[in-house]
């Protein structure tokens, strides 16, 4: 049951893949009107270098040689920002590792904490310890990212000097100082969303805890803390999951850039600005089929995970 | 000694208007190897007393006061035999060896929970964990009170349990998830888990209430015979007096949280000392509004032939109109059958003013023939005609026609009436929809609540303001708006109290009387079909098995799901030569 739900899902998973890269292509290539040619090569070019990207692209042959051309651009690793003369893969490839220690940090962190303090709020529901924890979440939803992140640059960087100001240490390298350094970048991402989850998860909790199943584990006998975990906690996750993979993706494509440029990791999500920014096609095109693919991909794994969790869902 | 002692027991629910007393000071006590039932209306607070005899009404706006006493130590003769787990119930105040549970600690509560008193609960589709397969479910129990069994011995014992509560394959089905297991089977896992340590008392809330009429002998014959072979006592709440006359020895007659009345089941039931236990007993006498058989004196209303509608077994419609329809699988997984006929090939006629009854057990098609016939589901193969037009594959304005002649009440009024409007503004959207202007629809709204028996100044009430035979009423009301010339009613009483169903049928037959419209009455309630229809039809797995006149359907059933059926529908003994 299981394996074949796994398999259903990764066909899928190749079909949407497949439709990304037609609407990307039709997104930057295709729709927008005037010459493709012009727009690739950017503002500065020459019109020998726009004959050239012509040429490359093979923006002068029909519409699916375009497409086929422009994948295989992007498969091998040859997309040229002409702006900068510089490789945009190999550009990405530099950024990614900082953007995604940042994601699989924050991630850990705010799922591990998000929730303890919803199981927390939803055990003591309307109690002193929910409220303050509710108002806690509030607290850390409505403070900015670059506020929070610069706070904590003056007070752990600057005047305790606890941990390194700014800039990205390779994990590989240096493991301590890439820890050290990706410590508060991964606290200023992580509050909102600790915030959000909380409280998501104790709804949610609340909600299970009012089902028949429920009531049946406390007649068995079962313990306060099994009954939690074994049959409330498990039962609530599933939104959760969904939301997590969603973020997560969404750091991978460059969202956390607020958190990225406080700390001055050099993350995709800097590039795209940066590149959005000077009207730079190329690498825009890049990272966004990113971003979709790292959704695409994430929401098949949560979906697998969620199928783990809860039988029903593999029949669908 | 008696096994339970239970002495002035009172619930109350802290609301933020006040106080709800909703157990109000009863007292009863249970030897072991008896059965008691408790029985009383929604509301009577039965269900209360059970769950707070073991702590689960427990909370922080709750209040409990009284005495409830259980012998820990007693064990009918027969079923003095190693038990499969020694259980102490320490911490708990002890009174000449019995145990207090009203004021006992939560530890030493949790302790007796499912070792010493086992709970079953009404519906066996939500009380179980959707996500742990059944076998696990009942492992997991046996793991809290007896840390000493293994998890596979626990597993093991739990195939065991669920092989003595006669579950075919038990041990292929104890790594199923409760979903793909039937009801009776999933009432039956839940009967395996209560019964897995051996408990002195089994408190069972409605156990057969979400079930088949044949499952449910099934379930009571069961629980009788484990009565028998662990000599436990017995807590049966329900509100079904035909339930209570085969298993009870004696009976409590539950109203507003009190007991009115309370003695051995014969004297109860055969000569009832209390108004309050009569008037129960009456509802529950088959109605009789059924008139002689007219002949058809006009051309039939509804021709129905070779009807067939099916639907995808896993997803699709079946999930979206939350119809039971998959029958149990043979082993867990059910990616045998795609395609599942719901209806497959019935054909009926329907004179004009004639009302035809439709039972059969649930997943045997009858709401899905009726939401057919009203085209709410589009048929596979057959023809459907309304007063002689075909109207199969109608559309646009002619379907329109169709559903102004049709009107439809389902069962369950709470959930068939939109909450954030009004009553009135209810009525009046079904009038104004068949083209009446605001001043018209404003007065016949009126006319209409005045023709179902409420009061006119119901029509600014929200449905939560009603109780649940107003709110069909009103659902009826609605139904009737468009003047319909067939009405189909969906099981229109089976979710309303006994006291109440009478009301509402008598209501439905006075209004035939009145309009002349013709019913499609769908129900599993033999008895009630028998009171109100002209003709009966049975339905099995999507075909009528059988379609003749009410009184000959009873008395000489032909076909032998039929004799089954009347078999097994709980009646009283007094009322079987009645039916």
């Amino acid at each position: 049951m299981m394996g074949r739900f796994i398999v259903r899902r990764l066909l899928s998973l190749l079909a949407v893949l497949f439709a990304i890269t037609v609407l990307t292509f039709l997104i930057f290539q295709a729709i927008p009107g005037g010459d493709p040619a012009v727009r690739m090569a950017g503002r500065t070019a020459t019109p020998q270098e726009v004959n050239d990207v012509r040429q490359q692209w093979g923006f002068d042959q029909p519409i699916y040689v375009q497409y086929a051309k422009t994948m295989q651009k992007i498969f091998d690793g040859s997309v040229v920002s002409y702006r900068q003369q510089i490789n945009v893969e190999e550009e990405i490839a530099r950024d990614l590792p900082a953007t995604v220690s940042l994601a699989v940090g924050a991630a850990i962190i705010w799922l591990l904490f998000g929730v303890l303090a919803g199981i927390a709020s939803a055990m003591h529901a309307g109690r002193p310890l929910d409220r303050a924890l509710g108002l806690l979440a509030l607290t850390g939803l409505s403070t900015p990212v670059f506020l929070l992140g610069a706070v904590m640059l003056y007070y752990l960087g600057y005047k305790l000097k606890l941990l390194p100001l700014e800039g990205y240490v390779g994990l590989t390298s240096d493991p301590w100082g890439w820890f050290t350094h990706m410590l508060m970048p991964w606290i200023a991402l992580s509050v909102v969303s600790i915030g959000v989850y909380s409280r998501v998860l104790r709804s949610n909790l609340l909600d299970t805890m009012g089902e028949d199943y429920v009531r049946t584990a406390r007649a068995k006998g079962l313990s306060e803390r099994r009954v939690l975990i074994r049959h409330v906690l498990r039962n609530s996750l599933a939104p959760i999951i969904a939301l997590w993979g969603l973020d997560f993706a969404w750091v991978i494509g460059g969202g956390a850039i607020l958190v990225e440029s406080v700390f001055n990791l050099g993350g995709v999500g800097e590039y795209a600005a940066q590149s959005i920014q000077s009207l730079d096609v190329p690498p825009v095109m890049v990272i966004t089929m990113l971003v979709a693919c790292a959704v695409v991909i994430t929401s098949a794994i949560v979906d697998v995970v969620n199928a783990a969790l809860d039988p029903r869902v593999r029949l669908q | 000694m008696s096994l339970l002692d239970v002495r002035d027991l009172r619930v109350s629910f802290a609301t933020p208007t006040g106080s709800v007393p909703a157990v109000d000071g009863i007292s009863f006590e249970l030897a072991s190897s008896e059965v008691l039932a408790l029985v009383g209306e929604s509301g009577s607070g039965k269900s209360v007393t059970a769950m707070s005899l073991i702590g689960l009404t427990r909370g922080p706006h709750t209040q409990i006061e009284g005495v409830a006493l259980l012998d820990t130590h007693a064990r009918a003769p027969k079923a003095q035999e190693r038990l499969g787990a020694q259980v102490s119930a320490g911490g708990a105040a002890s009174l000449d060896g019995r145990t207090e549970l009203i004021g006992a600690s939560e530890n030493a509560l949790r302790r007796i929970r499912g070792a010493q008193i086992a709970m079953v609960f009404q519906d066996p589709m939500s009380s179980l964990n959707p996500v742990m397969r059944v076998g696990e479910q009942i492992a997991e129990q046996i793991l809290a009170h007896d840390p000493h069994c293994g998890r596979s011995s626990a597993l093991a014992r739990a195939a065991d349990l669920m092989e003595r509560v006669d579950i075919p394959r038990a041990r292929t089905r104890a790594r199923a998830y409760p979903h793909e297991l039937s009801g009776g089977m999933r009432q039956r896992v839940m009967i395996a888990m209560a019964l897995s340590l051996r408990p002195k008392l089994l408190l069972a809330d409605e156990p057969t209430t979400a079930l088949d009429v044949t499952v449910q002998t099934q379930i009571l014959e069961l629980l009788h015979e484990q009565r028998d072979a662990l000599g436990m006592g017995i807590v049966l709440i329900t509100h079904d007096f035909a339930v209570v006359a085969g298993i009870a020895d004696r009976i409590a007659v539950m109203k507003a949280g009190r007991i009115v009345e309370q003695g051995p089941a014969q004297d109860v039931l055969g000569s009832p000392t209390h108004e309050y236990t009569r008037t129960l007993l009456r509802a529950l006498q088959p109605p009789s509004t059924r008139r002689s058989p007219r002949p058809a004196t006009r051309g039939p209303l509804v021709q129905v032939r070779d009807l067939k509608v099916r639907f995808a077994a896993t997803h699709g419609l079946s999930r979206r109109w939350g119809l039971a329809l998959a029958p149990a699988p043979e082993q867990p997984g059910h990616d045998e059958a795609r395609w599942i006929a719901a209806v497959d090939g019935v054909s009926l006629t329907l004179g004009a003013g004639e009302t035809l009854g439709v039972v059969g057990e649930s997943g045997s098609g009858k709401t899905t023939l009726i939401r057919t016939i009203a085209r709410l589901i589009q048929p596979a193969a057959g023809t459907i005609s309304f007063d002689g037009a075909d109207v199969t594959h109608a559309h646009g304005r002619r379907l329109g026609r169709l559903r102004e002649g049709v009107g439809m009440v389902f069962q369950d009024p709470h959930a068939s009436l939109n909450p954030r409007r009004r009553v009135d503004a209810t009525l009046q959207r079904s009038l104004r929809l068949r083209g009446a202007s605001r001043g018209a629809a404003r007065v016949q709204a009126g006319t209409l609540l005045e023709r179902v028996g409420l009061p006119s100044a119901y029509a600014v009430r929200y449905p939560h303001e009603l109780s649940g035979g107003e709110r069909q009423r009103v659902a009826i009301a609605r139904a009737l708006a468009a003047e319909p010339r067939l009405l189909l009613l969906d099981e229109p009483v089976s979710s309303l109290d006994a006291s109440l169903r009478l009301g509402v049928i008598e209501l439905l037959a006075e209004l035939q009387e009145q309009l002349g419209c013709a019913y499609i009455l769908v129900s599993h309630d033999l008895a009630m079909v028998a009171g109100v229809a002209d003709r009966v039809a049975v339905m099995y797995a999507g075909k009528i098995v059988e379609t003749a006149d009410t009184r000959r359907l009873f008395s000489s059933p032909e076909h032998p799901y039929t004799r089954e059926l009347l078999a097994s529908s709980p009646t009283l003994p007094q009322w079987k030569s009645a039916v």
